[in-house]
């Protein structure tokens, strides 16, 4: 209640939607109501077999994980997220580093990094099945490069915003190459390394599910794919369900890591 | 008791047999949108082993550029920057340098920072024996009690004996310092001119220092190079012939100090107000 404004001249009905329990149970009741004309208005029971309904979707969930269905595609949805995702943050962090302490270097490559940068990855998607067939390679593959590029551009700018005193006062002090990126590149390019990670995790999830729906035979996007293709809307909709409640938690852990990180 | 005599003009550019760093002709030129800014005239300068030597002149005559030049910082636009007779053409290790924007490492807690140099393999030291290397700096320059804020959480003045402690842990055989005390309150500033010059008398560094505060450089140097507003030249070169070790709480009561200080200012006055409205 720690935000509710002082009563002053609202009414009280005013006041109960400004409190966090009015907040939270205003929202319950919306999504109630959208849920009970979805399952029983006149309009959605004669186009259920578009809009399926919201019964027959918890039904599908249920059965899902009951059979274990459910798990074998959302393990391998995360792991294809997870693999990609640590690979591209080290490649980006290791090349950004280094390209930031290479300027020279960095000035001949930065034209074809940006082009590669603004190429949208999902066009690779296709390439990469030729080359490495339709399992989690091709698409570990896609999200690492989807990842590196977003950690190796903010990798560079952290570098490039490092004071370069502070570097020059090392030298003088004898510091060695790898002593000065040890000591202080990483260090004072770390809360850029940290901001393009953050923004690299949805990233990696929509890449990983983008990487599904293209070509697959598992993972959350696959099963979008596979309902859809066979008219099984129910099914679609529930995929899009646990998408839905992935993307959610995955925000929630996020800002809570945030929320953790030392700032100085 | 305390001789000195009169200043005394160098003819620039005389070999000096034992001179540590000798600037021979050096000239430095900016080149900032489009515009040529010339921070410094041909300077011929020798400054001799274990010499403690003031740069004083108005805002902007080349003071600081003259540092960033024996440090192998910049390079001048001509002219040589010699440092036992070997070309300084990099990054200077043998010097340690006091900017006057500290670089403190903004991650590292005070006690840390001040570390810095003992981590390095270039001046490696076993951990125990650096902590307490390190203890003893930080009472030298009386930040106990502040070993783990980090440089954010530190004043201005507590900022700046911070990075002078983290200079002077490695006792480099030169130091470089641009005016280190700006920014300390007037008691503050007369302990660590004693402790300074103790460390480097003890030591025997050579010192090159630049700073505004005359009086500071009187109690502290062997010589006083007055440099004229920009592009910076040398205007006169004074020898401070007072007794060592100085008293720096009383020096400055001493009639041969306030003489010296009248010298030193009829030779500034009129370059300082013409270099403030640069």
């Amino acid at each position: 209640m720690a935000d509710a404004p002082p009563a002053g001249d609202q009414t009280s009905s005013e006041r109960f939607f400004t409190t966090p329990t009015g907040r939270i149970g205003s929202r319950l009741v919306l999504i109630a109501i959208i849920l009970m004309v979805w399952e029983f208005a006149p309009v959605a029971r004669a186009t259920r077999f578009w809009m399926s309904s919201p019964s027959m979707i918890l039904g599908t969930l249920w059965q899902w994980i009951v059979d274990g269905t459910l798990w074998g595609h959302l393990q391998s949805t995360l792991i294809v997220m997870a693999e990609g995702y640590a690979i591209g943050c080290i490649a980006g962090i290791g090349t950004g580093l280094l390209l930031g302490f290479l300027p020279r270097l960095s000035r001949v490559l930065s034209p074809l990094l940006a082009g590669f940068y603004a190429l949208p990855k999902i066009a690779l998607a296709p390439l990469f099945v030729i080359l490495l067939g339709v399992d989690n390679s091709s698409k570990i593959a896609l999200v690492a490069v989807t990842v590196f590029f977003l950690v190796l551009t903010n990798t560079i700018d952290g570098v490039r915003e490092v004071d370069r005193n502070m570097i020059s006062a090392l030298v003088l002090m004898g510091a060695t190459r790898t002593e000065i990126i040890r000591k202080v590149l990483l260090w004072a390019a770390l809360p850029w390394i940290f901001t393009g990670m953050r923004i690299s995790v949805r990233y990696a999830f929509t890449t990983t599910l983008l990487a599904e729906l293209i070509a697959a035979n598992r993972g959350l996007g696959f099963l979008i794919e596979l309902n859809s293709g066979n008219f099984n809307t129910t099914g679609a909709y529930a995929a899009i369900v646990v998408v839905v409640i992935c993307s959610v938690l995955l925000t929630e852990l996020l800002s809570r890591l945030e929320g953790r990180m030392s700032h100085w | 008791m305390n001789e000195m005599t009169l200043a005394r003009i160098e003819t620039p550019g005389i070999a000096v047999a034992n001179a540590k760093i000798r600037l021979l002709g050096i000239e430095k030129t900016f080149h900032v949108r489009g515009q040529h800014i010339e921070a410094l005239y041909p300077t011929d300068l020798d400054i001799r082993r274990h010499e403690f030597i003031a740069l004083v002149g108005p805002s902007g005559c080349g003071k600081s550029t003259i540092l960033n030049l024996i440090a192998g910082l910049m390079r001048p636009t001509a002219g040589r920057v010699l440092y036992d007779g070997q070309e300084v053409t990099g990054p200077n290790r043998r010097v340690g340098y006091i900017t006057q924007k500290d670089t403190l490492l903004p991650w590292r807690t005070t006690k840390d920072n001040i570390r810095i140099a003992l981590e390095l393999k270039s001046h490696a030291m076993p951990r125990s024996e650096a902590n307490d290397c390190v203890k003893q700096m930080i009472e030298l320059v009386g930040l106990k009690g502040f070993e783990n804020h980090t440089p954010a959480e530190l004043s201005g003045g507590m900022r700046k004996r911070a990075a002078m402690a983290r200079t002077l842990i490695y006792e480099p055989e030169t130091l470089l310092m641009d005016e280190p005390f700006g920014a300390l309150d007037s008691q503050l500033k007369l302990l660590m001119l004693d402790e300074l010059q103790s460390l480097t008398q003890h030591r025997r560094m050579s010192v090159v220092f630049v700073t505004h505060d005359l009086g500071e450089a009187i109690t502290l140097s062997d010589r006083i190079v007055v440099l004229s507003a920009r592009p910076g030249r040398i205007r006169a070169i004074h020898d401070v012939r007072l007794e060592r070790p100085r008293d720096v709480f009383k020096v400055r009561f001493t009639s041969a100090f306030s003489e010296q200080h009248e010298r030193l200012w009829d030779e500034l006055k009129d370059d300082i107000v013409k270099g403030t409205d640069v």
